[in-house]
């Protein structure tokens, strides 16, 4: 079979998804993190921008290469990472939003995809309090990579290992079965709220609207 | 010659075959004298080639009339009367001769437009008994000069009301005179001795109303009074108005939509209520009218295209199995296509993990096991390409989708979810559009509400 034909032809009917995690983490300057050696001295924070499997899986069977777009003002703001892991380590003083470009294997006929992600350097909310003792920040999120109806040779490369699959339970990660379980009940219960209102507001409707055609008549 | 001067004007053989052929038939049964037009023109026909000329000229060849061509008609000075006249009184005029005697007795031409309105007649003492009770205000006298009037200048009532002058202590207006003539007239009529009626113009003059009459004169007066300002208002006043329909009716339009979009089934709800045929049609029915924006069904059975009406319970067992059999055969031809993919490798390690794929496609998949591949079936038809799961949630207009994040907040939920899954991405979906849906309920609500107390207020209730 001629390579052309599998990296172009898709298979119909079906999609497959890839869980990834994006995002960065920063830790301030302090004794035990010195400001590495050539860095300007107004820099308060060392980060770290990547893009990985929440399991820790190799990313490179199907990810050709990442590119993160970074604020301007660094030296050589377009990071071309194609090896993994695929991440940028970094200095800085300020947040900024970072593009970041995702280029699936050559053969497999998908075009590039961006996420977007805001570099957080400065901790608030629920982080505040742990962060100020250990001097670290982070700012992870979850998503899918959704490939439909893949091409053969994409398939293949998607299917060569099995490990998607979110544990259930996790020490180390906040993305998990248990959080998904959660969520589905938080959005089940925002739902049903939801369809509450709406039944208690089209009884009003319907109660008004025959009122007024009752008066128009 | 004739082929140059088409050309010149652009015009194609075929279409000069139809007036060929008449031309033609037209020649087979010509005289000899159209033969001569031809042979007399036969330069101009050279010219003009087997068109017909642009208009018919009739006598053709000879455009100018003859004079001379017969003998001059006689005219005659005629004396004639006039029948209308009552006064015998005898004049002349001329007459193409030459006058037979017949034609002497002839009555004069213009004699037939002498008509006087047939008005009816009354006497003294027909008024005394019929007509006396009908006004107070009216005696014999005044009322036989108002008919004699109405005779003298043909119901002219703008003539009439000009010439009438019969006492100075009354002021009639030209409504009561009318008003006084017709219901007299209708009285007459209707006490015709003969006992012939017209029962339409009684009908007719009875239906006469003065004070509306009055009331139209008064509007045409005003009208015609208008100042442009007034005018240019009310032209300003029409447009508003028929903007206002045009609002109505848009808004009547979306009110029933959203009414019968509460009353189909939510999608989201238990699978079991469409577990009955009936259900499953309703369920057809508002997935139809879904947006189609949705990116995912909910995991319903859908029902078959043909006849979504007809689906008995049998049958949907049927279907069931059918659904099972497409999924198989579906499992199959992935299979079929792993193998031809990975058909004619060598490597053993690569066959190893491709033979485990392909065991896995052709044992049915446990849901499990479909996930840990994060693999998908899916019924409809899919957008092929990459993306980013968060990144297909539903978005709305910017009014309505502001309206969405703020709801979202007093509901305590993020506006993209953490764990953007298939599943939580289903789910979230749904809330979406059921946010999206209590917005649109509640602005339509409010509108009304407000048109209820509107009218309310209109009819002074409350």
């Amino acid at each position: 079979m001629p390579p052309q034909n599998s990296a172009s032809r898709r298979i119909k009917n079906i999609s497959i998804s890839k869980p990834i995690i994006y995002g960065n983490v920063a830790e301030k300057i302090s004794e035990s993190n010195p400001l590495p050696e050539g860095a300007p001295a107004d820099h308060s924070h060392t980060w770290k921008v990547f893009v990985a499997d929440p399991l820790g899986n190799d990313l490179s069977s199907y990810i050709r290469k990442v590119v993160f777009k970074l604020h301007e003002t660094y030296n050589n703001p377009t990071r071309s990472i194609e090896e993994p892991p695929f991440e940028v380590t970094e200095t800085g003083w300020g947040e900024f939003e970072i593009a970041i470009k995702i280029y699936f294997n050559n053969d497999c006929g998908e075009k590039n995809i961006t996420l977007y992600h805001h570099l957080k350097l400065h901790p608030y909310g629920p982080q505040l309090e742990e962060s100020q003792r250990t001097g670290k920040v982070e700012s992870i999120l979850f998503d899918e990579i959704v490939f439909n109806e893949p091409t053969e040779r994409m398939f293949k490369l998607l299917t060569s290992k099995p490990g998607s699959l979110l544990p259930y339970k996790s020490e180390t990660s906040k993305f998990t079965k248990e959080a998904e379980r959660q969520e589905l009940d938080r959005i089940e219960k925002a739902f049903d709220e939801i369809k509450k209102q709406i039944d208690e507001k089209s009884v009003e409707f319907k109660e008004l609207e025959e009122q007024r055609q009752r008066l128009a008549t | 010659m004739a082929s140059d001067i088409l050309d010149v004007f652009n015009i194609k053989e075929e279409t000069r075959v139809q007036p060929k052929k008449h031309a033609r038939s037209e020649n087979d049964f010509g005289t000899s004298g159209k033969k001569k037009k031809h042979a007399l023109s036969r330069e101009l026909y050279n010219l003009i080639g087997t068109n017909l000329p642009p208009v018919a000229v009739e006598k053709g060849f000879k455009f100018k009339d003859k004079i001379n061509s017969g003998k001059a008609s006689p005219w005659v000075w005629a004396p004639f009367k006039n029948g209308a006249r009552s006064d015998e009184l005898e004049l002349h005029h001329w007459v193409k001769g030459p006058i037979t005697e017949t034609e002497e007795e002839k009555p004069y031409a213009f004699e037939k437009y002498n008509t006087s309105l047939d008005i009816p007649h009354f006497s003294e003492e027909e008024y005394t008994n019929t007509l006396k009770d009908l006004s107070e205000d009216w005696d014999y006298e005044e009322t036989k000069y108002l008919f004699d009037l109405a005779r003298d200048f043909d119901l002219r009532w703008a003539v009439i009301y000009d010439r009438y002058e019969f006492s100075n202590d009354k002021q009639r207006t030209l409504e009561d005179l009318k008003e006084r003539l017709y219901k007299v007239s209708a009285k007459v009529l209707n006490s015709n001795p003969d006992g012939t009626r017209d029962v339409g113009l009684i009908k007719s003059l009875e239906a006469f109303d003065k004070n509306q009459e009055i009331e139209r004169k008064q509007y045409l007066n005003r009208l015609i009074h208008r100042a442009p300002t007034e005018i240019a208002e009310e032209e300003s006043l029409v447009i508003e108005a028929r903007k206002f329909e045009l609002a109505a009716k848009k808004m009547l339009m979306e009110r029933a939509q959203l009414l019968q979009l509460l009353d189909s089934p939510q999608s989201s709800a238990s699978i079991e209520q469409y577990n009955s045929s009936q259900g499953l049609t309703q369920l057809y029915n508002s997935l139809m009218t879904v947006d189609k924006s949705k990116k995912r069904k909910p995991e319903v059975p859908v029902p078959p295209q043909l006849g979504p009406n007809a689906i008995p319970h049998t049958q949907q067992i049927q279907q069931a199995q059918q659904n099972q059999l497409m999924r198989q055969r579906q499992g199959r031809k992935m299979s079929s296509v792993s193998q031809k993919m990975f058909g004619g490798k060598q490597e053993i390690s690569q066959q190893q993990a491709q033979s485990e794929v392909w065991q896995l496609l052709q044992s049915k998949l446990t849901e499990e096991e479909m996930e840990v591949y994060g693999l998908r079936f899916h019924d409809e038809k899919l957008q092929p390409g990459v993306f980013i799961r968060s990144q297909k949630l539903s978005t709305f207009k910017p009014a309505v989708q502001a309206k969405v994040v703020e709801t979202l907040n007093e509901l305590g939920i993020s506006v993209k979810p953490t764990l953007p899954t298939a599943k939580v991405c289903g789910k979230f979906d749904q809330l979406l559009q059921g946010i999206a849906t209590l917005i649109d309920l509640k602005k339509q609500t409010d509108k009304v509400s407000g048109e209820v107390a509107l009218i309310k207020s209109q009819k002074g209730i409350e």
